[in-house]
């Protein structure tokens, strides 16, 4: 009992040390997006509120459209109320539709009629009126009192959509309804296969041109089914229900807020499993030349939302200044691992005690490591009137406690600085061959040396050389598309006198399997790649593509000789570029789309027996809204 | 041989007895149906005769219910201009006598006036002198966007558009080479939208020439057989960063500066 409270207490202190530079930065950061939520106003937010009430309201995700019958009733602002049978509003083009012995209410009165048309954007509210006869007017400006009488209509002011290919997604009876930016249903029933299933209360759907409100701190899922429970024009309160192959099924939560300027996401991912992800994404542009983004991250091991476990978190923040012809860039990370020391020896999500280590766990919880760089990226520059282009870039840069710190002529390094310089080269629209149907030719090389306080080097060297080809006609080149590349990816690790201390010649050998052919590799690899691929799409609704490599590499690769990299939830690899890939594989993709906003991915390769190695372990599958 | 031609006449003269008693017939989309006028979704309203007659158009019984909204009709049309029948229907029908033939029939108190909203477009300039027309028909649009060196093979590259909520999978592009995606759309002319490209997820959206994010691409279609938009991504947010940084759900890898992640293990000792 006194042992967990100890634990517990241990597990407190050291959960205060998560990052508070990061989160201090962070809260200063949200202010101002939380002070201007209020007073920036977004583009195209003049339009009046919308409040509707009707028998059955539903709304078609697909064509942005609100259709209403029975009993409806329409608030504009605050001054016009309007009442009718049936309503048809489109979002996108902001105007909506009443009809049915419609009665229109403003402070010049009430007045009845058989339809009403309120073109929003445009300040043209179209009435056909039955005083003794039916009339035509129009209310200019939102004039009530002085009706142009007459006047001629658009041809589709009163017309209806039509909705005979097309189910509601979701039914309610009551929605508000703000233009350009939102609309917020009440009473909501979600409609599957053309039932009417699930209750689900508000539900909240944003469809302004603000594109950080749609900002997500969430990772990659098989499907997201996400409910927008609750909004404004500058917040988003959203439950996200997932499917990924690692986690199965699961839930998260996400809160957005956002303004012209800037945005701040919260999410916790998963939030119904045992290992959390606590994400924050915030970004803000201070000048039309000066932006920052940051990101925050706790990951917990706790069982629902009680005392966790243990944790790790990682910050960064990147400040970004544009210059005359470059950029300067500001990049600070830091790390916390290992935060509490109450975690189990077993793992059961097997990734923290990656860094941690079984039983040395509690001897490592004061690992902060921090990096810090300072770079400059040149624009992009032609050489002459020629197809070559070019970019530079240089920086300075330091890691300070590395895990596990560096150790070279006896020597630990607590801090390494390091400096690099670079450039690539490329070339842009070079076309070959018939001007109709040309060859397109692609090439690049990228040359980077970084410098480090420990006495090494590091040469990389990528280039990739490419001949393509569209087949088809103009309007439609893409149908048939296919490429040939060829790359060289060379990394050197360069120590002036110590090559063969930290690059010592050895055989490894890996569950009694010995593999001699690594024992010429002393620090520089190089991979080169050959590729083949096509992509067919007969129509807008499906392609197929498939991507054949062969891949020559030094070291060269043998099965089971090389740890494999670590990979995402959705099974794939968290970096490329890695030693020992099976020497042929094939990838194939089909992508289809099944309605207008539901689309299905699926992918898989086959490695060709290397090793035990022939598909791999799962199809890709994503599903797409 | 006279009686043989008398009686043709005499059936000749009968059809066209019959032609001219026959009433006028148009299909369309009810708007309202009350105090003795049955409107369209043009907007006309039309008397309607006090014994109207309205029917189900499938069964031929007597409708359930009056004309609603929405509901498809076809009306009869007296030679006065009264509507003396109106068949009711679920579905869309087909397209009987022109409807310009019974507007002349449209009550309407006011004398009709201009609209000067309506008048057509002038001169655009850049459009060499022509004016840019959204008449809605369909173009196909090519979408062609240059990537960055450096944009893995494996990647895919989508548009996402504010018309799709911004999802940055909204659009999938194909693979055309190491260096270019291409995507072709059947677009509506007066079709606007704003996209961004990215590579699958709001952190691997694009970046502008100088790193810094990238204000939404403007697209307006005007009337055309086919159109090439040619596009440009310099930079990634994922690649953007120097030393590059720790996106979503991922254990940090924090080592010392080591350029091979995954080297195979040393025996001990060594």
């Amino acid at each position: 009992m006194r042992r967990a409270r100890n634990q517990q207490a241990q597990s407190m202190k050291t959960l205060r040390y998560f990052s508070p530079a990061c989160a201090i930065l962070m809260l200063a950061l949200l202010a101002p997006i939380a002070a201007q939520a209020d007073e920036a106003p977004l583009p195209e937010s003049a339009a009046p509120t919308i409040r509707l009430h009707a028998d059955h309201v539903a709304f078609y995700y697909d064509r942005f459209l609100i259709e209403a019958d029975g009993n409806v009733s329409v608030r504009v602002g605050d001054g016009v109320t309007m009442t009718g049978q049936t309503f048809s509003m489109d979002l996108k083009l902001n105007r909506f539709l009443l009809a049915g012995a419609v009665t229109v209410t403003s402070p010049s009165g009430s007045q009845s009629g058989a339809a009403v048309s309120d073109f929003l954007d445009f300040g043209r509210i179209y009435f056909v009126p039955i005083t003794s006869e039916p009339d035509r007017w129009t209310f200019l400006d939102n004039d009530f009192a002085h009706p142009a009488k007459g006047r001629v209509m658009p041809g589709d002011t009163f017309a209806f959509p039509d909705l005979a290919n097309n189910k509601p997604y979701l039914v309610a009876n009551a929605a508000t309804i703000v233009p350009h930016q939102f609309v917020d249903f009440h009473r909501t029933v979600l409609v599957v296969a053309g039932k009417d299933l699930v209750p689900l209360g508000p539900y909240y759907i944003n469809f302004s041109v603000n594109r950080y409100l749609s900002t997500n701190s969430l990772t990659g899922a098989s499907y997201d089914a996400t409910w927008q429970i609750a909004g404004s024009k500058n917040a988003i309160s959203a439950i996200h229900f997932r499917y990924d192959p690692t986690n199965k099924a699961y839930a998260s939560f996400e809160q957005h807020f956002a303004n012209p300027r800037g945005y701040a996401v919260f999410s916790i991912n998963p939030a119904t499993k045992d290992s959390k992800y606590y994400n924050l994404f915030t970004g803000y542009s201070f000048t039309d030349k000066l932006q920052m983004t940051s990101f925050t991250q706790f990951h917990l091991q706790q069982f629902g939302f009680s005392q966790p476990l243990a944790g790790q978190d990682v910050g960064w923040i990147q400040l970004t200044q544009a210059l005359p012809e470059s950029s300067v860039q500001l990049v600070y990370q830091q790390f916390n691992l290992c935060n509490t020391s109450t975690y189990p020896d077993t793992d059961p999500g097997g990734a923290l005690l990656q860094f941690c280590g079984v039983g040395a766990f509690r001897t490592t919880n004061q690992t902060h490591p921090a990096q810090l760089t300072l770079g400059v990226t040149s624009d992009e520059n032609r050489v002459g009137r020629s197809p070559v282009y070019f970019t530079w870039d240089y920086g300075i840069g330091s890691i300070h406690d590395a895990y596990p710190l560096q150790t070279f002529g006896g020597a630990s390094y607590t801090t390494i600085w390091n400096h690099y310089i670079g450039g690539t080269a490329f070339l842009k629209n070079v076309l070959l061959g018939d001007p109709s149907h040309p060859y397109a030719l692609g090439a690049s090389l990228t040359r980077q040396r970084t410098w480090y306080s420990v006495p090494h080097h590091v040469d990389t060297t990528n280039s990739l050389v490419s001949l393509s080809q569209s087949y088809g006609p103009v309007s439609d080149r893409g149908k048939l598309t296919a490429f040939v590349s060829y790359e060289v990816n060379q990394t050197g690790d360069y120590y002036n006198g110590g090559q063969q201390l930290i690059y010592t010649p050895f055989v490894p050998v890996v569950d009694g399997t010995s593999y001699p052919s690594y024992l010429a590799f002393q620090g520089v690899a190089t991979l080169r790649t050959f590729s083949l691929g096509s992509t067919y799409t007969p129509t807008p609704y499906f392609s197929a593509s498939v991507l054949a490599r062969k891949h020559r590499d030094f070291p060269i690769a043998e099965p089971g000789e090389f740890p494999q990299p670590p990979v995402n939830v959705l099974g794939q690899p968290v970096y490329g570029n890695i030693l020992g890939q099976p020497p042929y594989d094939v990838t194939g993709t089909i992508h289809v789309r099944l309605t207008p906003t539901l689309a299905i991915d699926v992918q898989r390769s086959y490695y060709f027996n290397f090793g035990t190695q022939r598909w791999s372990p799962n199809f890709y599958i994503q599903v797409t809204q | 041989m006279i009686g043989l031609f008398s009686r043709v006449a005499a059936i000749a003269l009968i059809g066209a007895l019959l032609a001219a008693d026959a009433p006028l017939r148009v299909t369309g989309q009810i708007l309202d149906y009350e105090k003795g006028f049955v409107f369209f979704t043009s907007g006309d309203g039309f008397r309607v005769a006090p014994n109207v007659t309205i029917l189900d158009l499938k069964t031929q019984h007597s409708s359930t219910h009056p004309p609603r909204p929405r509901d498809y009709a076809r009306a009869s049309f007296d030679p006065t201009g009264l509507v003396t029948e109106i068949e009711l229907s679920p579905s869309v029908l087909p397209a009987e006598t022109s409807f310009a033939a019974v507007q002349k029939f449209a009550v309407a108190l006011s004398t009709p006036a201009p609209n000067p909203d309506l008048a057509l477009p002038t001169s655009a300039p850049g459009f060499h002198g022509r004016a840019q027309r959204f008449t809605g028909v369909m173009v196909a649009v090519r979408f062609d966007v240059q990537v960055p060196p450096g944009t893995p093979l494996t990647d895919d590259v989508y548009m996402m558009t504010d018309q799709s909520g911004w999802n940055p999978q909204a659009i999938r592009m194909n693979r055309v080479d190491p260096q270019h995606f291409s995507i072709v759309r059947q677009i509506l002319s007066g079709t606007h939208f704003k996209y961004i490209f990215t590579r699958g997820s709001l952190s691997t959206e694009e970046r502008g020439r100088n790193r810094l994010e990238v204000q939404p691409h403007d697209f307006l279609l005007s009337d055309t057989d086919v159109k090439v938009v040619p596009n440009t991504v310099y930079g990634w947010a994922d690649q953007n960063a120097p030393g590059g940084i720790t996106l979503p759900n991922s254990i940090p890898t924090p080592f010392n500066p080591q350029p091979f992640p995954n080297l195979p293990p040393r025996p001990p000792g060594r």
